[in-house]
Protein backbone atom coordinates (compact mmCIF):
# COMPACT_ATOMS: atom_id res chain seq x y z
CA UNK A 1 0.00 0.00 0.00
CA UNK A 2 2.94 2.09 0.94
CA UNK A 3 4.67 1.64 -1.95
CA UNK A 4 2.26 2.17 -4.30
CA UNK A 5 1.38 5.35 -3.04
CA UNK A 6 4.75 5.94 -3.53
CA UNK A 7 4.70 4.53 -7.18
CA UNK A 8 1.79 7.32 -7.71
CA UNK A 9 3.37 10.51 -6.33
CA UNK A 10 6.48 9.71 -8.40
CA UNK A 11 4.38 9.39 -11.28
CA UNK A 12 2.40 12.31 -10.46
CA UNK A 13 5.60 14.35 -10.19
CA UNK A 14 7.23 13.44 -13.07
CA UNK A 15 3.97 14.47 -15.00
CA UNK A 16 4.01 17.70 -13.37
CA UNK A 17 7.80 18.16 -14.46
CA UNK A 18 7.13 16.89 -18.13
CA UNK A 19 4.82 19.81 -18.36
CA UNK A 20 6.31 22.55 -16.89
CA UNK A 21 9.59 21.01 -19.66
CA UNK A 22 7.22 21.01 -22.27
CA UNK A 23 5.55 24.43 -21.96
CA UNK A 24 8.73 26.24 -21.37
CA UNK A 25 9.85 24.70 -24.63
CA UNK A 26 6.29 25.55 -26.12
CA UNK A 27 6.58 28.97 -25.04
CA UNK A 28 9.90 30.05 -26.44
CA UNK A 29 9.29 28.19 -29.68
CA UNK A 30 6.20 29.45 -30.22
CA UNK A 31 7.04 33.53 -29.16
CA UNK A 32 10.28 33.05 -31.19
CA UNK A 33 8.56 32.45 -34.56
CA UNK A 34 6.87 35.82 -34.21
CA UNK A 35 7.98 38.67 -36.63
CA UNK A 36 7.29 41.43 -38.48
CA UNK A 37 8.10 42.68 -41.32
CA UNK A 38 8.88 45.71 -43.83
CA UNK A 39 10.12 45.77 -47.05
CA UNK A 40 12.13 47.96 -49.63
CA UNK A 41 11.42 47.67 -53.49
CA UNK A 42 13.74 48.81 -56.13
CA UNK A 43 13.53 49.46 -59.59
CA UNK A 44 17.43 50.24 -61.26
CA UNK A 45 17.11 50.70 -64.92
CA UNK A 46 20.57 51.61 -66.89
CA UNK A 47 20.45 54.89 -68.56
CA UNK A 48 22.31 56.76 -71.18
CA UNK A 49 25.73 58.45 -69.72
CA UNK A 50 25.27 62.15 -69.53
CA UNK A 51 29.16 62.94 -69.55
CA UNK A 52 31.41 61.10 -71.69
CA UNK A 53 35.62 60.48 -72.21
CA UNK A 54 36.75 61.22 -75.24
CA UNK A 55 40.38 60.86 -76.48
CA UNK A 56 42.33 64.13 -75.89
CA UNK A 57 44.17 65.93 -78.61
CA UNK A 58 47.87 64.56 -77.85
CA UNK A 59 46.45 60.63 -78.65
CA UNK A 60 47.45 59.37 -75.51
CA UNK A 61 44.30 57.65 -74.36
CA UNK A 62 42.31 54.75 -75.18
CA UNK A 63 38.15 54.99 -74.90
CA UNK A 64 36.07 51.64 -73.81
CA UNK A 65 32.72 50.68 -74.32
CA UNK A 66 30.01 53.22 -73.64
CA UNK A 67 32.98 55.88 -73.02
CA UNK A 68 32.64 55.53 -69.81
CA UNK A 69 36.10 54.48 -68.80
CA UNK A 70 39.20 54.97 -69.95
CA UNK A 71 43.31 54.56 -70.02
CA UNK A 72 45.40 57.10 -70.79
CA UNK A 73 49.14 55.79 -71.86
CA UNK A 74 52.10 58.06 -71.01
CA UNK A 75 55.49 57.79 -71.98
CA UNK A 76 57.52 59.07 -68.86
CA UNK A 77 61.42 60.07 -68.98
CA UNK A 78 64.29 61.31 -66.69
CA UNK A 79 63.22 64.62 -68.30
CA UNK A 80 60.21 66.66 -67.40
CA UNK A 81 57.38 66.51 -70.29
CA UNK A 82 54.07 67.99 -69.95
CA UNK A 83 50.84 66.91 -71.59
CA UNK A 84 48.39 69.14 -71.98
CA UNK A 85 45.18 67.25 -73.70
CA UNK A 86 45.34 64.04 -72.71
CA UNK A 87 41.76 63.19 -72.08
CA UNK A 88 38.63 64.87 -72.78
CA UNK A 89 35.39 64.75 -70.41
CA UNK A 90 32.42 65.67 -72.40
CA UNK A 91 29.18 67.07 -70.78
CA UNK A 92 26.46 66.29 -73.39
CA UNK A 93 22.91 67.63 -70.65
CA UNK A 94 21.78 70.65 -69.90
CA UNK A 95 22.96 70.29 -66.24
CA UNK A 96 26.37 71.20 -64.50
CA UNK A 97 28.26 69.15 -62.68
CA UNK A 98 30.97 69.02 -60.34
CA UNK A 99 33.70 66.76 -60.91
CA UNK A 100 36.89 65.78 -59.45
CA UNK A 101 39.56 62.54 -59.62
CA UNK A 102 40.59 60.60 -56.79
CA UNK A 103 43.17 57.94 -56.61
CA UNK A 104 41.60 54.62 -55.51
CA UNK A 105 44.76 52.17 -56.46
CA UNK A 106 48.20 52.51 -57.51
CA UNK A 107 51.31 50.45 -58.63
CA UNK A 108 55.31 51.12 -58.84
CA UNK A 109 54.71 54.57 -57.96
CA UNK A 110 57.45 55.32 -56.04
CA UNK A 111 60.24 55.13 -59.57
CA UNK A 112 58.17 58.86 -59.93
CA UNK A 113 59.80 61.57 -59.23
CA UNK A 114 57.19 64.05 -60.39
CA UNK A 115 53.65 64.48 -61.62
CA UNK A 116 50.82 66.29 -61.13
CA UNK A 117 47.15 65.69 -62.59
CA UNK A 118 45.44 68.69 -63.57
CA UNK A 119 41.78 69.85 -64.59
CA UNK A 120 41.55 72.49 -66.70
CA UNK A 121 39.69 74.05 -70.14
CA UNK A 122 42.58 75.83 -71.41
CA UNK A 123 41.48 78.76 -68.61
CA UNK A 124 40.55 77.39 -65.21
CA UNK A 125 42.65 75.03 -63.51
CA UNK A 126 42.85 72.74 -60.89
CA UNK A 127 45.08 70.42 -59.29
CA UNK A 128 43.93 66.94 -58.67
CA UNK A 129 46.53 64.50 -57.88
CA UNK A 130 49.99 64.97 -57.04
CA UNK A 131 53.42 63.06 -56.93
CA UNK A 132 56.53 63.97 -55.82
CA UNK A 133 59.43 61.44 -55.18
CA UNK A 134 57.58 58.51 -55.44
CA UNK A 135 55.09 59.52 -53.21
CA UNK A 136 51.36 60.66 -53.39
CA UNK A 137 51.21 63.79 -51.79
CA UNK A 138 47.80 64.95 -53.08
CA UNK A 139 45.17 62.35 -54.07
CA UNK A 140 42.10 64.20 -55.10
CA UNK A 141 41.55 67.86 -55.58
CA UNK A 142 38.67 70.24 -55.20
CA UNK A 143 35.35 69.87 -56.96
CA UNK A 144 36.15 71.24 -60.70
CA UNK A 145 32.68 72.93 -62.79
CA UNK A 146 32.02 70.90 -65.55
CA UNK A 147 29.69 72.82 -67.16
CA UNK A 148 26.31 72.24 -69.47
CA UNK A 149 27.40 71.23 -72.87
CA UNK A 150 31.43 71.98 -72.30
CA UNK A 151 34.27 69.86 -72.34
CA UNK A 152 37.24 70.12 -69.90
CA UNK A 153 40.51 68.49 -70.36
CA UNK A 154 43.23 66.40 -68.31
CA UNK A 155 46.73 67.81 -68.19
CA UNK A 156 49.60 65.72 -66.80
CA UNK A 157 52.29 67.75 -65.99
CA UNK A 158 55.92 67.86 -65.44
CA UNK A 159 56.17 64.01 -65.48
CA UNK A 160 59.45 62.90 -64.72
CA UNK A 161 60.75 59.35 -63.72
CA UNK A 162 63.74 58.52 -61.85
CA UNK A 163 64.73 54.70 -63.17
CA UNK A 164 62.77 52.48 -66.42
CA UNK A 165 60.06 50.64 -65.56
CA UNK A 166 55.66 51.05 -65.70
CA UNK A 167 53.81 52.66 -63.23
CA UNK A 168 49.94 52.56 -63.13
CA UNK A 169 47.58 54.73 -61.42
CA UNK A 170 43.64 53.92 -60.97
CA UNK A 171 41.45 57.01 -60.49
CA UNK A 172 37.89 57.48 -60.13
CA UNK A 173 36.50 60.19 -62.13
CA UNK A 174 33.66 61.44 -59.43
CA UNK A 175 30.59 63.20 -60.66
CA UNK A 176 28.05 64.94 -58.80
CA UNK A 177 25.10 67.58 -59.73
CA UNK A 178 26.03 70.62 -57.64
CA UNK A 179 24.30 70.43 -53.86
CA UNK A 180 23.38 66.84 -54.14
CA UNK A 181 24.41 63.64 -52.75
CA UNK A 182 24.26 61.71 -55.93
CA UNK A 183 27.38 60.64 -57.35
CA UNK A 184 28.76 59.05 -60.83
CA UNK A 185 31.57 57.04 -60.85
CA UNK A 186 34.28 56.26 -64.02
CA UNK A 187 37.57 54.34 -63.74
CA UNK A 188 40.38 56.08 -65.41
CA UNK A 189 43.91 54.25 -65.80
CA UNK A 190 47.07 55.92 -66.32
CA UNK A 191 49.68 53.90 -67.44
CA UNK A 192 53.10 55.15 -67.26
CA UNK A 193 55.98 53.84 -68.60
CA UNK B 1 -52.49 -14.60 -44.90
CA UNK B 2 -53.32 -12.68 -42.86
CA UNK B 3 -52.03 -8.76 -43.17
CA UNK B 4 -50.06 -7.27 -39.86
CA UNK B 5 -50.74 -3.49 -40.11
CA UNK B 6 -49.33 -2.88 -37.12
CA UNK B 7 -45.82 -4.78 -38.02
CA UNK B 8 -45.95 -2.91 -41.35
CA UNK B 9 -46.67 0.39 -39.45
CA UNK B 10 -43.88 -0.18 -37.10
CA UNK B 11 -41.55 -1.53 -40.17
CA UNK B 12 -42.69 1.97 -42.04
CA UNK B 13 -41.70 4.01 -38.99
CA UNK B 14 -38.24 2.09 -38.59
CA UNK B 15 -37.51 2.72 -42.18
CA UNK B 16 -38.50 6.19 -42.33
CA UNK B 17 -36.29 6.90 -39.08
CA UNK B 18 -33.37 5.11 -40.35
CA UNK B 19 -33.71 7.19 -44.13
CA UNK B 20 -33.75 10.48 -41.53
CA UNK B 21 -31.09 9.78 -39.32
CA UNK B 22 -28.88 8.92 -42.27
CA UNK B 23 -29.91 12.29 -44.12
CA UNK B 24 -28.70 14.25 -41.27
CA UNK B 25 -26.02 12.12 -40.09
CA UNK B 26 -24.32 13.17 -43.97
CA UNK B 27 -24.40 17.05 -42.64
CA UNK B 28 -23.29 16.50 -39.28
CA UNK B 29 -19.97 18.48 -38.50
CA UNK B 30 -17.93 19.02 -35.80
CA UNK B 31 -16.65 22.73 -35.13
CA UNK B 32 -13.51 23.91 -33.39
CA UNK B 33 -12.97 27.73 -32.60
CA UNK B 34 -10.75 29.89 -32.82
CA UNK B 35 -11.08 33.30 -31.44
CA UNK B 36 -9.09 36.07 -32.06
CA UNK B 37 -8.94 39.80 -31.44
CA UNK B 38 -6.86 41.54 -34.08
CA UNK B 39 -5.51 45.09 -33.14
CA UNK B 40 -3.07 47.52 -34.90
CA UNK B 41 0.21 47.52 -33.71
CA UNK B 42 2.44 50.51 -34.58
CA UNK B 43 5.89 49.12 -35.88
CA UNK B 44 8.74 51.14 -33.60
CA UNK B 45 10.92 51.05 -37.30
CA UNK B 46 9.68 53.45 -40.02
CA UNK B 47 10.84 54.49 -43.55
CA UNK B 48 11.59 57.96 -44.20
CA UNK B 49 12.82 59.72 -48.08
CA UNK B 50 16.52 60.92 -47.95
CA UNK B 51 17.94 63.85 -49.01
CA UNK B 52 18.11 61.75 -52.40
CA UNK B 53 14.29 60.85 -52.27
CA UNK B 54 13.32 63.07 -54.89
CA UNK B 55 15.65 61.72 -57.53
CA UNK B 56 15.21 58.26 -56.73
CA UNK B 57 11.64 58.58 -56.76
CA UNK B 58 10.95 57.18 -52.78
CA UNK B 59 7.28 56.31 -52.59
CA UNK B 60 6.37 54.91 -48.60
CA UNK B 61 3.32 53.44 -48.19
CA UNK B 62 3.63 51.68 -44.13
CA UNK B 63 6.28 49.61 -44.31
CA UNK B 64 6.70 49.33 -47.72
CA UNK B 65 9.34 51.78 -49.46
CA UNK B 66 9.63 51.61 -52.81
CA UNK B 67 12.53 53.31 -54.89
CA UNK B 68 11.44 53.99 -58.30
CA UNK B 69 13.89 55.74 -60.25
CA UNK B 70 17.82 54.49 -59.35
CA UNK B 71 19.67 54.40 -62.73
CA UNK B 72 22.92 53.98 -63.74
CA UNK B 73 25.21 54.33 -66.68
CA UNK B 74 26.93 51.62 -68.12
CA UNK B 75 30.42 50.86 -66.63
CA UNK B 76 29.91 53.39 -64.70
CA UNK B 77 28.88 53.09 -61.10
CA UNK B 78 26.29 55.33 -59.61
CA UNK B 79 26.07 56.20 -56.38
CA UNK B 80 22.47 57.71 -54.45
CA UNK B 81 23.79 58.37 -51.08
CA UNK B 82 20.88 59.22 -49.20
CA UNK B 83 17.53 57.83 -51.39
CA UNK B 84 15.87 56.16 -48.14
CA UNK B 85 15.81 56.09 -44.50
CA UNK B 86 15.49 53.45 -41.72
CA UNK B 87 14.29 55.64 -37.78
CA UNK B 88 13.76 53.73 -34.48
CA UNK B 89 10.71 56.02 -33.87
CA UNK B 90 10.73 53.71 -30.46
CA UNK B 91 12.07 54.24 -26.41
CA UNK B 92 14.41 51.07 -27.03
CA UNK B 93 16.72 49.66 -29.45
CA UNK B 94 15.25 47.32 -32.15
CA UNK B 95 16.64 44.41 -33.37
CA UNK B 96 16.27 42.88 -36.61
CA UNK B 97 17.84 40.83 -40.12
CA UNK B 98 18.02 42.67 -43.53
CA UNK B 99 17.22 39.91 -46.17
CA UNK B 100 17.52 39.90 -49.65
CA UNK B 101 14.22 38.57 -51.18
CA UNK B 102 14.54 38.41 -54.92
CA UNK B 103 16.41 39.81 -57.34
CA UNK B 104 15.03 39.76 -60.78
CA UNK B 105 15.67 40.91 -64.08
CA UNK B 106 18.05 41.95 -66.93
CA UNK B 107 20.12 40.53 -64.30
CA UNK B 108 22.85 39.47 -66.99
CA UNK B 109 24.19 42.75 -67.81
CA UNK B 110 24.36 43.60 -64.11
CA UNK B 111 28.06 43.64 -62.73
CA UNK B 112 27.13 44.56 -59.09
CA UNK B 113 24.38 46.23 -56.58
CA UNK B 114 25.87 47.81 -52.92
CA UNK B 115 24.16 48.99 -50.19
CA UNK B 116 25.76 50.68 -47.40
CA UNK B 117 24.28 51.35 -43.85
CA UNK B 118 25.30 55.04 -42.28
CA UNK B 119 24.21 55.88 -39.00
CA UNK B 120 23.60 59.74 -39.38
CA UNK B 121 23.35 60.11 -35.74
CA UNK B 122 26.74 59.09 -34.99
CA UNK B 123 28.17 59.84 -38.88
CA UNK B 124 29.29 56.41 -38.43
CA UNK B 125 29.42 53.28 -40.97
CA UNK B 126 27.00 50.76 -40.07
CA UNK B 127 27.18 47.85 -42.90
CA UNK B 128 27.83 46.86 -46.46
CA UNK B 129 25.10 44.49 -48.23
CA UNK B 130 25.86 43.19 -51.24
CA UNK B 131 22.82 42.71 -53.34
CA UNK B 132 24.30 41.20 -56.46
CA UNK B 133 27.86 40.36 -57.08
CA UNK B 134 29.59 38.00 -59.24
CA UNK B 135 26.69 36.77 -61.18
CA UNK B 136 24.98 36.00 -58.34
CA UNK B 137 22.57 37.14 -54.90
CA UNK B 138 24.39 38.46 -52.02
CA UNK B 139 23.75 37.21 -48.53
CA UNK B 140 21.16 38.14 -45.74
CA UNK B 141 22.67 40.18 -42.74
CA UNK B 142 21.62 38.87 -39.59
CA UNK B 143 21.89 40.65 -35.88
CA UNK B 144 21.85 44.19 -37.17
CA UNK B 145 19.90 46.61 -34.41
CA UNK B 146 19.54 50.22 -34.45
CA UNK B 147 19.33 51.91 -31.18
CA UNK B 148 16.50 54.59 -30.50
CA UNK B 149 15.72 57.46 -32.22
CA UNK B 150 18.52 56.41 -34.55
CA UNK B 151 18.45 57.04 -38.08
CA UNK B 152 20.22 54.98 -40.68
CA UNK B 153 20.56 55.66 -44.00
CA UNK B 154 20.96 53.47 -47.07
CA UNK B 155 23.28 54.24 -49.75
CA UNK B 156 22.37 52.57 -53.08
CA UNK B 157 26.00 51.47 -55.25
CA UNK B 158 24.99 50.43 -58.68
CA UNK B 159 27.06 49.43 -61.36
CA UNK B 160 25.90 47.95 -65.03
CA UNK B 161 28.25 46.24 -67.27
CA UNK B 162 29.84 47.35 -70.10
CA UNK B 163 27.36 46.22 -72.62
CA UNK B 164 24.29 46.91 -70.84
CA UNK B 165 21.60 49.33 -72.93
CA UNK B 166 18.71 51.43 -71.97
CA UNK B 167 16.57 48.49 -72.54
CA UNK B 168 17.81 46.26 -69.49
CA UNK B 169 16.50 47.08 -65.91
CA UNK B 170 16.42 45.00 -62.50
CA UNK B 171 14.26 44.85 -59.61
CA UNK B 172 15.45 44.85 -55.90
CA UNK B 173 13.22 43.30 -53.32
CA UNK B 174 14.90 43.40 -49.38
CA UNK B 175 13.04 42.44 -46.84
CA UNK B 176 13.60 43.72 -43.20
CA UNK B 177 12.76 40.84 -40.58
CA UNK B 178 11.74 42.33 -37.14
CA UNK B 179 10.85 39.74 -34.44
CA UNK B 180 8.32 40.80 -32.21
CA UNK B 181 9.00 41.08 -28.35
Amino acid sequence: MNGQCKIRKICCLSLVITMFVFSCYLHNCVLGEIYDFMSIGSNIGCIAPSVILQEGLDGVSLIYANCTSAKIIIDATTEYKTYNHTLSIVNNVSENYEIRLEVFDHQSISRLSNLTVILHNNNTFVTQIVIENGVITQESGNFYILNSFSTTYVKVENLKESQDGESHLYVYLRMKIPDGTIYTLYIITFELN
Amino acid sequence: MKTNYRKILKFATLLVSSLLIATVSAQIYDYMYLNANVGVQGMALAWISGDDGTAAGTQINGVTATLTNLKGPPNGTRIYADPVRLKNTGASQVPFDLLIDTVSGNTNYLNSIMVRIYNINSSAWVQNVTIWSNGGKGSDVTGLSISSGHVWRFQWEITWKADATTSHSVTVNLKIKVPVD
